[in-house]
């Protein structure tokens, strides 16, 4: 019996023996109430948080997060000596390879208080259009489906069913603007191992034009992240065990069939990110997930194993010293682009993927008592979705370090990919 | 409707599954029905100011989280002054009822933190998506979905070692 079957068991049990009849009658209406009276006593102790939507019925504005921008916002996490000292323009990115220069910018702001903005400049490299659609998994009754957005309106131009009966997508991942896989899992606890790829191809107008399996995508486990390369030669994902215990990172090559694994030890894998040419995978030994805090790259062609021994560490632990947080990689793999929430605040933070040298902070958002935000690099390359943080999903510009935010809530989609 | 008939209405329909919830974070029935009690008497006087109804069975989850959160708060302060209390365990009732395995389960349960308590009560109890627990928490989604699993993979490591060391 998994851990979550053991849950849902005790969690029935328990619930069995209070029965209904047996509690209290509903309490009588209080005084002031009856009078009708604004007592604004309503708040939950401790002066904690109430649902956005009755925030909003009593005319609360819910505090809302600064709206991103090149400038403003830039600023050092409070708190945090790391981030207060100061750092020089960074120079250019000197290309390990003589293939593309890539370069690096990162205009301090002056001013009181350390702003400073940051943006990446692909030299050489005009930034593609920016993604038309995107897709994310959505509710559909009690299924999980993919919902396909208009990333310009907001619009949801398509929707995608889960491909059996009792099934639910898990999470999405791009490979080409439009197409993507998808992973899809069996709703029922008892069939957690059985996670299987799908392909998917989107039309010129947002809509569903093909979902095949993907040939070898049976995953027998949980899927707790996924990735593919430009193209999807390679696909790369962590699973856990269906009793919750640390799995194994899996690359699978749907041309050639191949796939190999590498099992998690200590490690808690929570993100990864795949360069464009699938040779190396980033991830994030997150401290969610009982690892480290660090950034870890291995090559998708290391021999199968133990991967601390396989994976080297690009940021050691406390060198981004924040906890959770999501990566993605920038400048054909080059720029590795982390979020990190180091105590209320996320840090958007751009290092080399080669070296782990930090080469800018993009964007800081303070006093988010959320999550850090989640980043997914768009398959063309040259924008950034920014998800998870405040009420609607952002885009950001890498080249100019702008940002906008796109009119598709957060609350409207989950996992997402474009 | 009048409120108090609104009221009664929702309290038929959902007490008993508060008072469930209630129970599974304080482990304790007095203290989980006056949880649950407060929870409705704060509802009536919202509810003239709650213009989305949709939004009431929401509303009321996270009174009674944020009720059981001032509870189990009280009951550490009360052991830091050494003030005789009850324990936070389960109750007689529950004890007798619950099999070893049960038990073992509620005590594992007991050593996570109290947010990792909370999302695994209200997914694998309510069976609430991660945007409804995110709500009823005042989280984000990507919190409650991080939280879940490494409340699980905890869970599962502390099970091993009640099962091994008990």
């Amino acid at each position: 019996m998994t851990t979550e079957d053991r849950l849902r068991d005790a969690f029935r049990a328990d619930a069995e023996t209070i029965q209904s009849g047996t509690i209290r009658p509903a309490p009588a209406a209080p005084e002031a109430a009856r009078r009708g009276s604004e007592l604004g006593a309503d708040r939950p102790p401790g002066g904690l948080h109430l649902p956005a939507g009755l925030r909003r019925a009593r005319g609360a504005s819910r505090p809302r997060l600064p709206r991103p921008g090149r400038v403003r916002g830039l600023r050092p996490a409070g708190g945090d000596a790391g981030w207060a000292r100061s750092r020089p323009a960074v120079a250019a990115l000197a290309a390990a390879t003589a293939v593309a220069a890539i370069a690096v910018a990162a205009t301090v702001a002056g001013g009181s208080g350390g702003s400073r903005s940051g943006a990446l400049s692909v030299l050489g490299a005009p930034t593609p259009p920016a993604p038309r659609y995107l897709v994310g998994t959505v509710q559909l009754g009690h299924a999980r489906g993919l919902g396909i957005f208009n990333a310009q309106t907001g619009k949801r131009t398509g929707v995608v069913r889960p491909p059996a009966r009792g099934m639910s997508f898990l999470t999405v991942a791009a490979t080409a603007p439009g197409r993507f896989i998808a992973a899809a899992v069996h709703s029922s606890p008892h069939n957690c191992s059985s996670t299987r790829l799908y392909r998917l191809t989107l039309t010129s107008r947002g809509k569903l034009a093909r979902l095949a399996p993907l040939p070898g995508g049976r995953v027998s486990g949980t899927l707790t992240s996924l990735g593919a390369s430009a193209g999807g030669r390679v696909i790369a994902y962590a699973a856990n065990h269906c009793n919750g215990r640390p799995g194994w990172l899996g690359v699978i090559r749907p041309v050639t069939g191949q796939s190999r694994q590498w099992p998690l030890r200590s490690e808690g894998l929570l993100d990864l990110t795949l360069t464009p040419d699938g040779r190396t995978v980033y991830f994030l030994n997150t401290q969610v997930l009982e690892g480290d805090g660090s950034i870890r790259a291995m090559s998708t062609s290391a021999p199968a194993g133990p991967m601390t021994r396989r994976a080297r560490i690009v940021l050691p632990a406390g060198s981004a010293s924040g906890s959770g947080g999501s990566i993605a990689l920038a400048g054909h793999g080059r720029i590795l682009l982390a979020c990190q929430e180091i105590q209320d605040t996320a840090v958007l933070t751009a290092y080399r993927a080669a070296t782990g040298g930090e080469l800018a902070v993009l964007h800081t958002w303070p006093h988010v008592d959320v999550s850090p935000c989640t980043l997914t690099a768009a398959a063309s390359g040259g924008y950034l979705l920014i998800s998870d943080i405040g009420t609607h999903l952002w885009r950001m510009q890498l080249g100019s370090g702008g940002t906008r935010q796109l009119p598709i809530a957060t609350d409207a989609v989950d996992q997402v990919a474009w | 409707m009048a409120a108090d008939a609104v009221v009664q209405e929702l309290y038929r329909a959902h007490a008993l599954t508060l008072v469930r919830l209630a129970h599974m974070l304080v482990r304790d029935r007095e203290s989980a029905e006056d949880i649950v009690q407060d929870a409705f008497v704060r509802l009536y006087r919202a509810l003239p100011r709650l213009r989305d109804h949709d939004q009431v069975l929401p509303y009321l989850r996270t009174i009674v989280i944020n009720g059981c959160r001032s509870a189990l708060r009280g009951r550490q302060r009360a052991a830091r002054r050494r003030v005789e209390h009850d324990p936070p365990g389960a109750s007689a009732e529950a004890a007798v009822l619950l099999s070893e395995d049960r038990r073992a389960v509620f005590a594992a349960l007991a050593r996570l933190p109290r947010r990792s308590r909370e999302v695994l009560v209200l997914r694998f109890y309510l069976d609430l998506s991660d945007t409804e627990i995110a709500a009823a928490l005042g989280v984000s989604r990507g919190t409650v979905s991080s939280t879940a699993s490494r409340a699980v993979t905890a869970l599962g490591r502390e099970l091993r070692e009640l099962e091994e060391y008990p």
